[in-house]
């Protein structure tokens, strides 16, 4: 993906959601990423220290949390992980194709640690 | 002392709200959406020729192409006599719901029975983008490899349709089809499936007429 647009996104997002808050400086932004977002963590991260400089989230820290995809199975009703090397939606239980991805796909501002 | 601010905001949420701003005005006009996804060189454009030269006279159809540079695609539709507009990137490798709704001024969707959105040829990041569209359909050709949907699950997860175009070619490919398709139904095993060749025009009769089945929803 294109992580710079990205990384200039999170920090309009997050200027415009603490416009109201009172603090001195932003120590940490959390953040989810689904393995299915197709957005790599370490570009992110590179790109979000540059676009941060000169903002209220200079020298903060992206703390990424990678989320790995999940299935709920509609007939045995486990949840069980995808397997990433071969991403078949499928139950690692009764191995049925009838499932429903519960996680994978995020792509979300979580909360920020402020000071 | 510390605090913990909750925001819990998608970040692409900003994207999200402008595709339902599009979604609603595709409703209200009664107008099918399609947003075709494939690798650059699959033959999405080429599939849309054969489809409009087959359609023209019983579907009122418009294409917004996208492209980083050149508005060559949008001039090949438009030989066709379709009305195109070309979104012209410069840089950004998919097209946004933002990009899409400024072109929208440029159709009268009252009048339209469908909109085709070409996107930019990328199987990655235009997975991630919604634009309002009904569905998606994702193209895959021949000189690609068999193992595609397993490189790219997003794309072919997310879509409703596959094109598996250049099936002329096969004769001369190490691509086992069916192990391509088989793949693409082990991502996801909804897709409806089509081959195609534009040379042969093989399966493009397939595919429009499943096109003149589509209901609005």
């Amino acid at each position: 993906m294109h992580e710079l647009s990205i990384a200039q996104n999170i920090v309009n997002v997050i200027e415009e959601q603490l416009k109201d808050e009172t603090f001195s400086r932003v120590l940490t932004v959390n953040i989810e990423i689904g393995k299915f977002s197709c957005v790599s963590a370490e570009a992110l991260e590179f790109c979000f220290e540059a676009v941060a400089k000169d903002t209220i989230l200079d020298n903060s820290r992206l703390a990424i949390y990678n989320v790995h995809p999940e299935v709920l199975c509609e007939i045995c009703n486990k949840r069980s992980n995808v397997n990433m090397d071969n991403p078949v939606l499928i139950c690692g239980y009764c191995k049925s194709r009838e499932v429903v991805l519960q996680k994978g796909e995020e792509f979300q501002i979580t909360s920020v640690e402020v000071e | 002392m510390m605090k913990v601010i909750t925001i819990e905001r998608e970040v692409l949420k900003k994207n999200d709200e402008i595709a339902e701003e599009n979604r609603s005005l595709f409703d209200e006009a009664g107008l099918f959406v399609i947003n075709l996804l494939s690798s650059p060189g699959s033959g999405k454009t080429s599939v849309l020729e054969r489809t409009l030269e087959k359609l023209k006279n019983e579907l009122k159809i418009a294409v917004i192409e996208g492209d980083i540079q050149t508005s060559n695609d949008a001039e090949r539709i438009a030989k066709i006599g379709i009305p195109a507009v070309q979104i012209v990137t410069k840089g950004s490798c998919h097209l946004d719901a933002k990009m899409v709704q400024n072109a929208l001024n440029n159709f009268d969707l009252n009048n339209l029975d469908i909109l085709f959105i070409e996107n930019v040829g990328n199987l990655v990041c235009p997975a991630g983008f919604y634009l309002g569209e009904d569905l998606k359909v994702v193209l895959m050709s021949t000189p690609e490899g068999d193992d595609k949907p397993l490189k790219y699950p997003t794309a072919f997860r997310k879509s409703t349709v596959l094109i598996v175009n250049k099936v002329d070619l096969l004769p001369h490919l190490d691509f086992n089809i069916n192990m391509a398709i088989e793949n693409s139904l082990n991502i996801n095993p909804d897709l409806k499936v089509f081959k195609t060749s534009c040379k042969t025009l093989e399966g493009i009769d397939d595919w429009c007429q499943w096109l003149k089945e589509l209901k609005k929803k």
